[in-house]
C-alpha cells in the first residue's frame, strides 16, 4: 500500500514514486490513511471482482472498518507531504485502492528485508555505528519504529498484535502457514520451535504449494503447445481450470467470515513499507550508501544495505521481489474464480489477442519461480528419444498431495559483518 | 483420365489465393479470445494498473500552448477525456475529446491553458488512465 501511496504522491505514473516525500509524512497520518484505504474496500470494491467477490467482501470491510463518523473526525491529510491536504486521487478506475494478496507479503518477507531493515533501525536508534542521517532518513526511521516495531494504535484495522499473539513475526508466519502451508526460508531469530503452527489444527492449506507448482507446470506445457497445429497436444484446459478451482477453494476456506482479512492487510502494508525503501535510490538508501542507480533493482540495494549491518540476504532476492509483484494479481484472480472454467483458464496460456497480458505474466512467473525455488517446471516438455525411454505423463493421476517442506532451514549465522546477526 | 486444368481455372485459383493472402479468411479466427475472455483480460489489466504494475502508454511529443495542444500522433479511439494536471495531481483543465476542434494531431479548445500544467492525462469512458505525457510548454 505504501508503494501505491508513493506512486500517487508523484506527479504522474511515469514519474518515479515519491518515496522521499512519503517518508516525511507523520506516522499518525500514515496510520490514519491506512484506515481510509481499508474503508474504501480495496479489492472488495474493485470493478473486476464485482461479479464474484470472494475473500475480502464489502460486508467484511464494512464490519471491520471504523464507523464513518469516527473516520471523518481525524482525516489523514496525506495529499502533500509536509502539509495537511486531502489524499491524492487514484487516477484509475473507481475510488478504491486495491491492496496486494497475502502471497505478496510472503514473497517479500522471504527476501529477509524485514530483518535487515530492523537491524538498520535498531543501530540508528541505539547508537552511531552507521553514519549520521539526513532529515528524511531520520523521519523514515521514526515512522518505521512507530508503525511496525511497537504496538499499533488501539482499535486500528492493522492491530493484530495483542497479549494473545504478542509477536508480529510469529503472527505473519502463522498467516502464511494457514493460507499457503509454507514457511519462510529463514528461521526467525530468538524464537524457539515453531509457535506459528501451534493450535492451527488441520486447517492449514498444506497442499497449496504442490497444486500451485502443478498449475505452473501445466501452464508451461500449454504455452509450449499453444501454436501446435499438427500432432499431439497435451494441453488440457479443463485440468488447468480444475487446478485453479482447487486453489480458489483452498483460499476461500481460510477466508470464511473474514478470517485473515485484517491480517492480510496488515502484513501486506508492512511489507510494502520495507519494499518501498529498496525500490528506488531515495534519501535513506543514499545515506546507507546502497544506491544501485536508475537501472538497479531492489535486491541490489538490499544486498548493499545488508552488508552494512552484517547480514547475508538470500541469493534469490532478485527473483522474489519481482515474483511478489506478479504472483499477487494472479492469485487474486484465481481466488475470485476467474479461471475456474476452461475458457477462463485459456487466458493463462493462449495468445488470443494482440497483448495477452495474463499469459505474459504467467510466463514470467514460471521463469522466476523456477529460478527462485530450484523446482524444475519445464522438464515435462522434454522427451528423451530412444526405444527404452518411456514417455513422461503430461498429468499426474491425482492432484499433488502433501510433501511440502514443513520446517524452515536451520538458522544461518552470517560471517561478513561485525555483528553476529542471524537471518 | 481427368481433363487437364483450363487456364481460366488456374487464373481463378491464383485470384482466390491472392485475395486470401491480402485479406485473410473471412471466417473468425478460432484462436482469438471471445468477448468474455477479453473482459477478464481487461479486468486483469485494470487490476495491474490499480496496483501500479501496468503503467499507461506515453503521449507522443505533446506541445502545449494557450488553447492548443499538438500531438505527434492522434489520440486512440478509446480516448474520452484529456486533461492538464499539476504536480500534485490537481486538475487544471479537463475537456471531452468530442468537444475539441482542429485536427487529430492539433487539438484546440478554449479551456486549454498552460499555467501550472506539468502532466497531461488521457482517460477512457470508464475513467481509466490510458495515456500520459509530459508537455512541452510554448
Amino acid at each position: 500500500m505504501f508503494r501505491t501511496l508513493a506512486r500517487l504522491l508523484a506527479a504522474s505514473s511515469i514519474d518515479p514514486p515519491d518515496a522521499d516525500g512519503l517518508f516525511t509524512i507523520h506516522p499518525l497520518q500514515l496510520s490514519r490513511w491506512l484506515e481510509e484505504v481499508w474503508a474504501h474496500g480495496g479489492a472488495a470494491n474493485w470493478p473486476g471482482f464485482g461479479t464474484s467477490p470472494t475473500g475480502i467482501t464489502p460486508e467484511v470491510v464494512t464490519r471491520l472498518q471504523l464507523p464513518t463518523g469516527l473516520l471523518a473526525t481525524l482525516r489523514s491529510g496525506v495529499g502533500v507531504p509536509g502539509q495537511f491536504s486531502p489524499p491524492p486521487a487514484t487516477g484509475t478506475v473507481g475510488a478504491a485502492l486495491p491492496w496486494d494478496h497475502l502471497i505478496y507479503a510472503y514473497l517479500v518477507e522471504s527476501t529477509g528485508v524485514v530483518e535487515i531493515l530492523r537491524e538498520v533501525v535498531r543501530r540508528y536508534v541505539v547508537g552511531e555505528t552507521l553514519e549520521a542521517t539526513s532529515n528524511q532518513t531520520y523521519s523514515w526511521m521514526r515512522a518505521t519504529e512507530e508503525l511496525f516495531f511497537r504496538d499499533p494504535p488501539l482499535f486500528s484495522v492493522t492491530g493484530t498484535v495483542s497479549a494473545l499473539r504478542p509477536d508480529a513475526v510469529v503472527n505473519r508466519r502463522n498467516a502464511y502457514w494457514r493460507m499457503f502451508g509454507m514457511d519462510l526460508p529463514h528461521a526467525p531469530a530468538g524464537i524457539d520451535g515453531l509457535p506459528w503452527k501451534t493450535d492451527v489444527g488441520a486447517a492449514a492449506n498444506l497442499q497449496f504449494g504442490d497444486v500451485w507448482v502443478e498449475l505452473l507446470r501445466q501452464v508451461w506445457l500449454a504455452i509450449v503447445n499453444d501454436s501446435n497445429a499438427v500432432g499431439a497436444n497435451p494441453t488440457d484446459s479443463d485440468y488447468i481450470a480444475y487446478l485453479c478451482q482447487t486453489l480458489s477453494e483452498m483460499m476461500s476456506m481460510r477466508r470464511r467470515a473474514g478470517m485473515l482479512a485484517r491480517e492480510e492487510f496488515g502484513h501486506v502494508v508492512t511489507m510494502s513499507w520495507f519494499h518501498l525503501l529498496v525500490d528506488t535510490d531515495n534519501a535513506v538508501v543514499r545515506d546507507l550508501q546502497a544506491g544501485a542507480g536508475p537501472a538497479g533493482n531492489a535486491a541490489d540495494r538490499l544486498a548493499r544495505i545488508a552488508q552494512r549491518v552484517g547480514i547475508t540476504p538470500p541469493r534469490r532476492a532478485r527473483e522474489l521481489f519481482e515474483l511478489a509483484d506478479r504472483v499477487s494479481p494472479v492469485l487474486m484472480f484465481i481466488e475470485a474464480g476467474r479461471f475456474n472454467d476452461a475458457a477462463g483458464a485459456q487466458l493463462l496460456f493462449r495468445a488470443g489477442s494482440s497483448n495477452p497480458i495474463v499469459r505474459e505474466t504467467m510466463n514470467r512467473v514460471i521463469d522466476l519461480w523456477q529460478s527462485a525455488t530450484g523446482v524444475s517446471l519445464k522438464d515435462a516438455g522434454v522427451r528423451v528419444a530412444g526405444p527404452s525411454a518411456a514417455p513422461a505423463p503430461s498429468q499426474p493421476v491425482r492432484l499433488p498431495g502433501a510433501g511440502l517442506t514443513t520446517t524452515p532451514e536451520a538458522v544461518k549465522t552470517t560471517t561478513n559483518g561485525s555483528a553476529p546477526v542471524r537471518l | 483420365m481427368s481433363n487437364p486444368p483450363q487456364s481460366s481455372d488456374l487464373a481463378n485459383a491464383i485470384g482466390g489465393l491472392t485475395e486470401f493472402l491480402r485479406h485473410g479468411s473471412q471466417r473468425p479466427d478460432p484462436r482469438e479470445f471471445d468477448p468474455e475472455q477479453l473482459r477478464i483480460q481487461r479486468d486483469f489489466r485494470d487490476l495491474l494498473a490499480g496496483l501500479g504494475r501496468d503503467r499507461p502508454d506515453r503521449l507522443v511529443n505533446p506541445v502545449l500552448s494557450a488553447g492548443r495542444l499538438r500531438l505527434g500522433a492522434p489520440l486512440p479511439a478509446a480516448a474520452q477525456q484529456i486533461g492538464g494536471y499539476m504536480r500534485d495531481r490537481k486538475k487544471v483543465w479537463l475537456v471531452d475529446v468530442a468537444t475539441v476542434t482542429g485536427t487529430p494531431t492539433d487539438l484546440q479548445h478554449a479551456k486549454i491553458v498552460t499555467r501550472d500544467v506539468v502532466r497531461l492525462r488521457v482517460f477512457d469512458s470508464s475513467g481509466r488512465e490510458i495515456l500520459i505525457g509530459v508537455p512541452t510548454i510554448i
